[in-house]
C-alpha cells in the first residue's frame, strides 16, 4: 500500500466512526501526522473546531529566525464539492492552508473554477492529505548506478520545496501539479548539480505554487546549491570571483539550512571559494549554526566559520584542556571548527576552545592559575591593555585606563622599579583593529574571554589561544585562517 | 467516501451555504454531512430497522451543547414536494426522539428544515405545532413501529423543532470570516461547554 493509500484508508475509516469525538481525533491525528511528515519543525496546534466555516481546525506554528509565523489550516471533505469560491474568497485574508480529506479529484471544469478561485486569492493553498503525503514522502532520488552501490542521493531541491510548501504553498496543489513540481525538482539536479535549463522549467512551475517571498525563498536556496557545487552549465564558469552581494540576502530559515548546510558540506565538490561561504554566512549567525548540532554533528564547519569570523559574533570564549590530546605523539583529533552539544568549538592542540553569544551557556571554570607578569607581557603586546590587577607578594596594583592614558608603559614602570613578583588573574584588553572599542574581560582563573558587548568570532578565539592559552602557545592559523594574519 | 445517496452539485451547495450560514451565528456547529458522515448523520427510528439520514449534523453551542440534525432543502420556487417531505421531515423527528428514549434516555437532539423558499404559507404558524406532529405520525404510522403516540412526548419534540427560511443575500450582512474568528475569540462559546 502506498502513502497515499494509506492515509486516504486512515481518514476514510476515521469518516465513518459513530461519535463525533472519534471522527475528529481520527482525522485530525492522520492530517497531522502528513503535515509533521512535510514540516517536521513547525508546530501544529489544534483547536476544537473541526471542518468549521471560519474556525480553523489546527494552526501550524514555525519560526523564522527570531520571528514566529503561523498559518491557519482548515480541513474540507472534498475540494471539488465543499471548496467554493465564496469559501475561497471569504478565507483569502487569513492567508490559509485549505486541505482537503479526498483526493483533489472533481471534473476538469470544477477543478480549473477552483484554480481560479485560488489563483485570485494569492495567499491561499488549497490541496489534500493525500497529495500532501505524496510530496512528503522522502526526498530521495535513486540513481541506476547508486541503487547498485545501495546508495541512495538526497534531493536538496525537493527538500526545499517540501520545507518551504506550507509555509509559502499557494494555488491548487493537486496530483498532477505535485508531481511536476517533484519531477521538476528532482531534473533541476544532476549529480547533485543544479541544472540552469531544467532550473528554469523548475521556477516556471514553482511560480505557480507559492507565495513571491516562499519563491524568492526557494531561488536563493537554489541559487545557494547552484553556485556552491558548480553547475554543469557555462554558467560555472563565472563562478570564481563573482559579486555575491548581488544576489538574493536576507535571512536563511532553520528548515533552509537544515537542508543546504549539510547536504553542502557534506560534498566532497563544494566550492571552497571564501566569498561563497561569505555570502550564505550573511543570511545566517552563529546562534542559528547553533540550531543544526544534531544534523552536523562531526561535520568539519571550517569552510563555513572560517570565512565568518569576521562578521559573526559572540560574546564569550572559553578554553578547556582537550581531553582527546596524546601528550606522547602531541596530536589531537578533530582539529577543525565543530558544533557540540550545541556549541561551537575546535581543537588546538592541548587546547578546545568554545564560542557563544549567551556568556552564561559557557560558565567559567576555576581551572586556571594566576599567570606571573613577565609571561603575559608578550602576548598582551598584540593588544590595546585597558586593565591589569598586578597582585604581588607585598602589595596589589590594579592600573587601569582611567587613572592612566599609558596602562603597558605604566605597567612597564611597576614591574621594573618594584622589586616584587607580580601574578596576573584578570586584564581586560582590546583588539587594535574594527573591533578597537569594546573591551574584553580576560580571566585566567575561569579561562574564559568575555566581551562588554559582542564581538567577532575571531577576535575572541585568538585572545582565548593567546591569552588565556598562553602557557602552551599554539598556531592557530588552521583555525582562524586569514583571520589571524591581519 | 461513503455516501448515502449520489451525491448532487446543487444539493451539497444549499447543504453547505445552510451551513455557513448557520455557523456564523457563532451559535451553531455543524461539522458533519451526509455525504462524508453518514452513519454519524443518521438516526434510528422506532419501526424495526428504520432510520433517517440527515443532511447535517452538529451542536447548538448552548450550555451543555445540544445535539442538532438539520434537513436542508434547496427549493426556491413555489410547488414541488417540499410540503410533503416536511410531514414525514416532522414524523422523522418525532420518531428519532421516541428511540432515542427507548434506548438511552434523553439525547435532548434538535430538528432543524432549512429551506430558501416557504411552503403551505396558509398553514405557516402551525407548522411546528404538536397538533402537526401528530398529523404527520398519521400520514406516515410506518415510522410508529405499531408503537402508540406519546401524547407527552409531542410538545417536547415541537419544542425541538426549527423552521427557516433563508435568502441568498443573507450572506450579504453576516459577518466576515475574519471578523467571526475575532468575535468567537471573544464569546468563546466552546469553551465554556
Amino acid at each position: 500500500m502506498s502513502l497515499q493509500e494509506e492515509i486516504n484508508a486512515t481518514v476514510r475509516t476515521a469518516l465513518l466512526y459513530e461519535r463525533p469525538d472519534d471522527i475528529v481525533a481520527g482525522v485530525k491525528s492522520a492530517v497531522a501526522r502528513e503535515l509533521n511528515a512535510l514540516s517536521p519543525d513547525a508546530h501544529l496546534v489544534f483547536t476544537t473546531y473541526y471542518n468549521h466555516t471560519y474556525m480553523p481546525d489546527m494552526i501550524l506554528e514555525w519560526r523564522e529566525g527570531k520571528t514566529r509565523r503561523d498559518r491557519p489550516v482548515f480541513i474540507r471533505n472534498s475540494v471539488a464539492l465543499t471548496i467554493t469560491g465564496e469559501d475561497l474568497t471569504e478565507l483569502a485574508a487569513g492567508d490559509p492552508i485549505v486541505l482537503s480529506l479526498s483526493d483533489s479529484s472533481g471534473t476538469a471544469e470544477e477543478l480549473d473554477e477552483i484554480r481560479s478561485q485560488a489563483a485570485s486569492a494569492p495567499s491561499v493553498l488549497v490541496t489534500d492529505v493525500s497529495t500532501v503525503a505524496q510530496i512528503a514522502e522522502p526526498a530521495i532520488v535513486i540513481r541506476p548506478e547508486e541503487l547498485a552501490n545501495g546508495v541512495r542521493a538526497r534531493s536538496p531541491l525537493l527538500e526545499l520545496v517540501q520545507a518551504n510548501l506550507l509555509r509559502g504553498g499557494r494555488g491548487l496543489l493537486d496530483q498532477t501539479s505535485a508531481h511536476r513540481l517533484t519531477l521538476d525538482s528532482q531534473l533541476a539536479e544532476e549529480d547533485g548539480r543544479l541544472n540552469a535549463l531544467a532550473l528554469e522549467r523548475f521556477d516556471e512551475t514553482a511560480g505557480a505554487l507559492f507565495t513571491n517571498e516562499a519563491l524568492l525563498r526557494l531561488r536563493r536556496a537554489s541559487s545557494v546549491l547552484h553556485l556552491g557545487l558548480g553547475s554543469q552549465d557555462a554558467v560555472s564558469a563565472d563562478l570564481p570571483g563573482m559579486d555575491y552581494w548581488e544576489l538574493p540576502q536576507g535571512v536563511l530559515s532553520e528548515a533552509e539550512l537544515r537542508i543546504l548546510l549539510p547536504f553542502l558540506l557534506g560534498r566532497s565538490d563544494v566550492t571552497r571559494d571564501p566569498s561563497f561561504w561569505t555570502y550564505i554566512g550573511s543570511m545566517m549567525d552563529l546562534e542559528m549554526l547553533e540550531t543544526l548540532w544534531t544534523d552536523l554533528a562531526g561535520v568539519d564547519l571550517g569552510l563555513l566559520v572560517i570565512p565568518n569570523l569576521r562578521t559573526w559574533t559572540a560574546k564569550r570564549a572559553l578554553l578547556v584542556v582537550n581531553g582527546d590530546y596524546d601528550k606522547e605523539t602531541q596530536t589531537s583529533p578533530d582539529n577543525f571548527w565543530q558544533l557540540k552539544s550545541r556549541l561551537l568549538c575546535a581543537n588546538l592542540g592541548p587546547w578546545r576552545v568554545f564560542l557563544s553569544r549567551d556568556a552564561r551557556r559557557l560558565p567559567g571554570k576555576p581551572d586556571g592559575i594566576a599567570s606571573s607578569w613577565t609571561d603575559l607581557a608578550s602576548p598582551v603586546t598584540g593588544y590595546i591593555l585597558d586593565s591589569v590587577d598586578l597582585r604581588g607578594l607585598a602589595r596589589r596594583i590594579l592600573v587601569s585606563a582611567e587613572q592612566s592614558g599609558d596602562v603597558k608603559g605604566d605597567v612597564a614602570a611597576i614591574t621594573a622599579t618594584l622589586d616584587d613578583e607580580f601574578q596576573v588573574t584578570n586584564v581586560s584588553v582590546r583588539e587594535t583593529g574594527s573591533d578597537s572599542g569594546v573591551a574584553v574581560a580576560v580571566d585566567l582563573l575561569e579561562m574564559t574571554a568575555t566581551a562588554r558587548r559582542e564581538v567577532n568570532l575571531g577576535t575572541l578565539a585568538r585572545m582565548a589561544f593567546e591569552l588565556v592559552g598562553h602557557r602552551r602557545p599554539m598556531d592557530p592559523s588552521s583555525l582562524l585562517g586569514d583571520f589571524n594574519s591581519v | 467516501m461513503a455516501a448515502a445517496e449520489p451525491i448532487q452539485q446543487d444539493g451539497f451547495e444549499g447543504v453547505s451555504r445552510a451551513k455557513r450560514w448557520l455557523e456564523s451565528s457563532t451559535w451553531i456547529e455543524l461539522p458533519f454531512d451526509a455525504y462524508n458522515n453518514a452513519p454519524i448523520c443518521t438516526v434510528k427510528r422506532l419501526d424495526q430497522g428504520g432510520q433517517k439520514l440527515f443532511d447535517l449534523f452538529g451542536q447548538i453551542l448552548r450550555t451543555p451543547a445540544t445535539p442538532l440534525y438539520v434537513e436542508v432543502k434547496n427549493y426556491h420556487s413555489v410547488g414541488g414536494k417540499q410540503a410533503a417531505e416536511y410531514w414525514e421531515f416532522l414524523a422523522n423527528a418525532y420518531s428519532a426522539t421516541a428511540k432515542f428514549m427507548e434506548d438511552m434516555g434523553d439525547a435532548r437532539s434538535e430538528f432543524m428544515w432549512v429551506t430558501w423558499h416557504p411552503f403551505d404559507q396558509t398553514n405557516w404558524v402551525e407548522l411546528t405545532k404538536p397538533s402537526r406532529i401528530s398529523e404527520a405520525l398519521a400520514k406516515h404510522p410506518e415510522v410508529l413501529g405499531k408503537k402508540p403516540i406519546d401524547q407527552d412526548l409531542l410538545p417536547i419534540v415541537s419544542q425541538r423543532l426549527w423552521l427557516l427560511v433563508l435568502h441568498a443575500r443573507q450572506y450579504e450582512l453576516t459577518l466576515t470570516p475574519q471578523e467571526l474568528s475575532i468575535v468567537e475569540s471573544k464569546l468563546n462559546r466552546k469553551g465554556r461547554l
